[in-house]
């Protein structure tokens, strides 16, 4: 019994705290698991506060028309080797600039994008990142004023 | 989800003014990059010299970015040679220095790769390594603790 109201007095003091915390900013590491578009699907994220901008490794990228509007569709592979197709309008296309010189076409598309209770809608380039470790690259433009990034953790968002 | 910032961690922002006082460079322009493993300092006519057996590197630095006519000449010891591999994929021999970088009030020792990729807009990288003792970084500031 006196454990029972123990518990409740718990529940409700640390709702009380997360809500006075939500402004606050939220401290992740370098690389976090996140979830797109409302689904269960997990992808290992490298948080790059060098990027303006964040990219995913987009497969089988197939561009097409759909009432006048371009679209795309392609499919993720995540650490888990495990698949999820998304399909999307094309937002933009830019012209990326390589290190090498050379110039880069890539589709903007809009994904929702989860990290812990955080979720938000951010513009993603589709890339080839197959010769990288991690299959999603989040930059600045996600970040924002809610996150702060501590180089030293990984992983600290469960959900 | 930890809401709790270290106390003991200063937030630095994505860019930051940074001077190396063992290299004579008083300020140059930092992009602060949890992306990056390892710092990287943008150099030119890197040589190699010895010093009594000592492994050193003598290299040009451009530490003003719209400032091609500005060459600060250094010289540090070589800890490393290691093999870099760039955003793009490609793989690349760089010299690793160790030296002291002062941001803000710290004064520090960093490891930092000299490249001379000359189509890095910032000079100077800050990468992981050199920030997680320190720093924790709001991506939405710039110029925290730059007093320059």
């Amino acid at each position: 019994m006196l454990l029972k109201q123990f518990i409740f007095i718990l529940l409700i003091t640390s709702g009380v705290s997360g809500q006075a915390v939500a402004s606050e900013m939220i401290t992740i590491g370098w690389l976090e698991n996140v979830r797109i578009d409302d689904s269960e699907y997990r992808l290992k994220a490298k948080i790059d506060t060098g990027a303006d901008n964040s990219s995913i490794n987009a497969e089988d990228v197939i561009e097409f028309s759909k009432e006048g509007e371009q679209w795309v569709k392609f499919s993720l592979r995540n650490a888990w080797n495990k698949h999820y197709s998304i399909t999307k309008p094309v937002i933009k296309t830019t012209r990326i600039k390589m290190k090498n010189g050379n110039v880069q076409q890539r589709f903007v598309i809009e994904l929702e994008v989860r990290l812990g209770k955080i979720s938000k809608l951010v513009k993603v380039n589709l890339v080839d990142r197959s010769h990288f470790k991690y299959q999603l690259l989040i930059g600045r433009s996600f970040l924002g004023p809610q996150f702060l990034v501590d180089s030293s953790r990984t992983f600290t968002v469960t959900d | 989800m930890t809401k709790n910032r270290m106390p003991d961690k200063a937030i630095i922002g994505w860019r930051e003014w940074v001077s190396f006082p063992d290299l004579g460079i008083d300020k140059i322009k930092a992009k602060v990059d949890t992306g990056a493993r390892t710092s990287a300092l943008h150099a030119f006519n890197i040589e190699e010299f010895n010093v009594n057996g000592k492994h050193m590197v003598r290299f040009k630095i451009h530490p003003l970015q719209k400032d091609n006519d500005f060459i600060v000449i250094c010289e540090a010891a070589v800890i490393d040679v290691r093999e870099v591999t760039d955003s793009g994929g490609h793989c690349e021999k760089r010299f690793v220095i160790e030296t002291f970088i002062t941001i803000g009030n710290d004064t520090f020792s960093i490891e930092a790769t000299l490249t001379d990729r000359d189509t890095m807009k910032f000079r100077m990288l800050l990468g992981r390594t050199a920030l997680e003792n320190n720093f924790i970084v709001d991506s939405s500031k710039s110029y925290v603790l730059s007093k320059i």
